[in-house]
């Protein structure tokens, strides 16, 4: 009778678990950790990326499989684990990781949060327990490995229905997102110069050039187009000077003309609406075309549900993005 | 560690299987043992103080007994009175007291400065104090023999479910049942559970959710309307007793599961039908041992009313410091003792009124009307404050309302919450349990409204990282 009642309560608390937890996670990862055919080239870093960066448009245009795995204010400490993390269900042939987060340490209790998106659609395991051991301070441990112990207080939240969601992508999106709105942000100059000291992200760049090597995956470093203060760029900047320390390739699209300042961002961050993101995907999939032997997949007809992704994708992007 | 807290649930249940799993002589060697690092998870230092409190008031009782002159006994009975008073008083009443010298001073112009301490009280030291005291004048009084075993009588002292809140219990009840052999038996671990559950569901999903409105109003009073405030007060007094009552169940359930029976310490205060009745049911330990240690050796109401009055005062003033070091605390228990004496002056009708019933109702209301009105002084940040918000009660009544960031459901929560336990107190009330009620249900049925009760707590409860963990409000007692 005991077991029987145990039994009844470990399946009501799966089923409370399934019920309080955020979508923002199967929303964002679900495809990716769900596929089982793997994707050609995995795009890491911050918002910039999540916004930035289009897998549909890439498998359009070129016919790759990409998948955006992007996520807020993602230092590039975390993006190391990230990587760990993805790699253990997807190998991709080529990483392309975007160092906008130098200046940010794995450490900044602020970013904490954001990583649940994340962390929350991996599934429980020792890869998970140990990514969340090295990557969060103890105290944090129990919300990351049981989420229920956060999302228990989210019964208020889901009765008076006024859930809010932390990212706003579809599965058939592949891990992006299309923010729209224009907002112009021409008031910044672009330097060359670098800083000389050691910046947080540094090390972060070693270790993924390392975790890559090891795993015979050709890394990317890139630096997305977008509002940046002259520090940041600076950052950016030494981050192609570690890059090339490394030996490995680094494309810095801030130097480059891709987008248009007063009509490609969405907000004052210089977050990329779809319009700038279509220019930053086709410029992005033209190098990696070019620098990589990237099969073209679109005629195999195993990989059919791309082009019904790719149908749901310009029509939800024809929706918000008219123009 | 606290009981709502996630080492507790690991905690308790290997404490208790290992207990059951090991042989009968030396269970409760173990339980000293998880007692002592029970305690030890707050500071480990402290345990120190505690093993000092254990090993004075061991050898006074042994003095006592041992000796036969009967000055002797008395001298070895003060020494350990004055002993644990002092640790008491040194850890809980420095502060206070320099700080009184220096507003005396500051009033009658002496150039006093006195200098500023900060003295980290040890959780629960006016609760294992009191316990080992009540053991040690018993054994003067004859009441109990003496435990020869110096740890037997350790694990009396810090046996673990009781130890930082109470119920503060006395050596005839607890010493011998802490240091018995028992056998695990589903039915008092049904029991126990059964009674734990009732505890976290008055701290965890009451009191922690009526503490975010309560402190969000007198954390910012001046900016709240009389409404409010008076609203507050009334969802304090629920909380204040969650808080409390919840401790305690979750002690009395936990110890009942190792076959250990702790007294009742609440027996719902809030029917009460007097203030001197609303002692009789709240905090239930602590008021006998006032009634015993105090009151009683004052003399009772031995004397006459204006000698009951005396002893009533020194009681709950006494009672009021040993609450908090604070002016408030001690106006709070002044307060309560005036009450009472006031309620002895009251002639009784002669006649037995025509509605019993509404009359009963009437004496609770008014009851519970003056018991907010100490709750409000016991809740304050400081006495002025406490005068400040009994006087915005009804200037401000109407003013304009603050905002106090708990959302509709919340309240709603809030509110269902209420009724329920309004509900458990009314059916306590009438002399039934729970248990007893449920038990009559088939045994589906009964599995099943425990698994939604307990599935409720863990939904509705305050608990884990999105809230900070609240301390039990006696903790600090």
């Amino acid at each position: 009778m005991t077991a029987l009642w145990l039994a009844a309560l470990v399946c009501c608390l799966m089923l409370a678990d399934k019920m309080m937890r955020r979508d923002d996670a199967e929303r964002k990862y679900g495809a990716f950790f769900e596929d089982k055919q793997g994707f050609d080239v995995l795009f890491f870093g911050t918002s910039r990326v999540l916004d930035a960066i289009q897998p549909m448009e890439l498998w359009r245009d070129y016919g790759m499989t990409s998948y955006n795995m992007g996520n807020n204010s993602e230092p590039l400490g975390m993006t190391c684990h990230v990587l760990k993390l993805a790699m253990g269900v997807h190998k991709p042939k080529v990483a392309v990781v975007d160092v906008y987060y130098m200046n940010h340490a794995l450490d900044e209790a602020w970013t904490y949060p954001y990583r649940h998106v994340f962390l929350d659609a991996v599934p429980f395991g020792r890869a998970k327990i140990e990514a969340v051991r090295a990557s969060l301070p103890q105290s944090e441990w129990m919300e990351f490995l049981m989420p229920f112990s956060l999302y228990h207080g989210r019964w208020d939240e889901i009765l008076s229905g006024q859930t809010e969601r932390m990212i706003d992508c579809e599965p058939y999106m592949m891990g992006s997102e299309l923010h729209v709105g224009v907002e112009s942000r021409d008031d910044y100059a672009i330097t060359t110069q670098a800083l000389e000291e050691e910046l947080p992200g540094m090390q972060g760049m070693r270790d993924i050039a390392a975790l890559c090597r090891e795993n015979g995956i050709e890394l990317v470093f890139v630096a997305l187009p977008g509002h940046a203060s002259e520090q940041e760029q600076m950052a950016m900047n030494s981050a192609g000077i570690v890059a090339q320390e490394l030996g490995v390739p680094f494309v810095n699209m801030m130097q480059e003309d891709v987008i248009d300042r007063q009509t490609d961002c969405f907000d004052q961050l210089g977050h990329l609406n779809p319009g700038g993101a279509s220019k930053v995907t086709a410029y992005l999939g033209a190098w990696l075309t070019e620098n990589y032997a990237l099969e073209d997949h679109r005629g195999d007809a195993a990989y059919d549900f791309w082009n019904e992704n790719l149908k749901a994708f310009e029509a939800h992007r024809a929706r918000v993005w008219p123009q | 560690m606290l009981f709502n807290s996630f080492e507790f649930l690991i905690f308790f249940p290997i404490v208790t299987a290992v207990y059951f799993a090991l042989p009968k002589k030396v269970q409760w060697i173990w339980l000293l043992v998880m007692s002592y690092f029970f305690y030890m998870n707050w500071h480990a230092e402290y345990a120190l103080l505690m093993a000092a409190c254990t090993i004075v008031t061991h050898a006074c009782s042994l003095i006592i007994t041992d000796i036969k002159e009967k000055k002797h006994k008395k001298i070895a009975m003060w020494g350990g009175i004055v002993f644990n008073i002092g640790l008491l008083a040194y850890f809980k009443y420095t502060g206070f007291l320099l700080d009184v010298i220096q507003r005396v001073s500051d009033i009658l112009g002496l150039p006093v400065t006195t200098p500023k301490v900060s003295i980290l009280l040890p959780v629960g030291i006016s609760f294992y104090i009191f316990q080992a005291l009540s053991y040690m004048i018993d054994v003067y009084k004859g009441r109990v023999k003496a435990e020869r075993n110096l740890f037997k009588y350790a694990l009396f002292v810090s046996f673990f479910p009781q130890l930082v809140a109470g119920p503060i219990e006395r050596s005839s009840r607890l010493l011998k049942q802490v240091t018995q052999e028992h056998r695990f038996d589903w039915e008092r671990a049904r029991i126990g559970l059964l009674i734990m559950m009732l505890g976290f569901f008055e701290k965890v999903v009451v009191a922690d959710r009526a503490c975010m409105y309560v402190d969000a109003v007198y954390g910012n009073w001046a900016s709240a309307s009389g409404a409010q405030i008076a609203l507050a007060t009334v969802v304090f007094a629920v909380q204040d007793l969650c808080d409390f009552a919840g401790y305690s169940h979750i002690a009395i359930g936990a110890a009942k599961i190792m076959g250990i029976d702790l007294m009742t310490n609440f027996r719902q205060p809030y029917f009460a039908h007097s203030v001197q009745n609303f002692w009789a049911r709240w905090h239930i330990s602590l008021s006998t041992w006032f009634r015993d240690y105090i009151y009683f050796p004052l003399g009772a109401g031995r004397g006459g009313k204006l000698k009951m009055a005396r002893n009533l005062m020194i009681v709950y003033t006494v009672s009021g410091l040993w609450h908090g070091a604070a002016l408030k605390y001690v106006a709070w228990g002044m307060l309560n003792g005036a009450l009472q004496v006031i309620e002895g002056l009251i002639p009784q009708p002669k006649n037995k009124p025509r509605f019993p019933k509404l009359d009963l109702l009437m004496h609770i209301l008014w009851t519970d009307f003056l018991i907010l009105i100490t709750m409000l002084i016991f809740r304050a940040g400081s006495l002025s404050s406490a005068l400040g918000m009994l006087w915005r009660i009804p200037t401000a009544w109407g003013a304009e309302t603050m905002t106090t960031g708990f959302s509709g459901m919340q309240a709603l929560c809030t509110g269902i919450c209420f009724a329920i336990l309004f509900a458990i107190e009314l059916i306590h009330e009438k002399r039934k349990t729970l248990t007893g009620m449920t038990d009559r249900l088939p045994v589906f049925v009964r599995g099943a409204l425990y698994l939604a009760a307990l599935m409720a707590i863990i939904i509705f409860g305050v608990w884990g990282p999105g809230y900070t963990a609240q301390a039990f409000i006696y903790f600090q007692f």
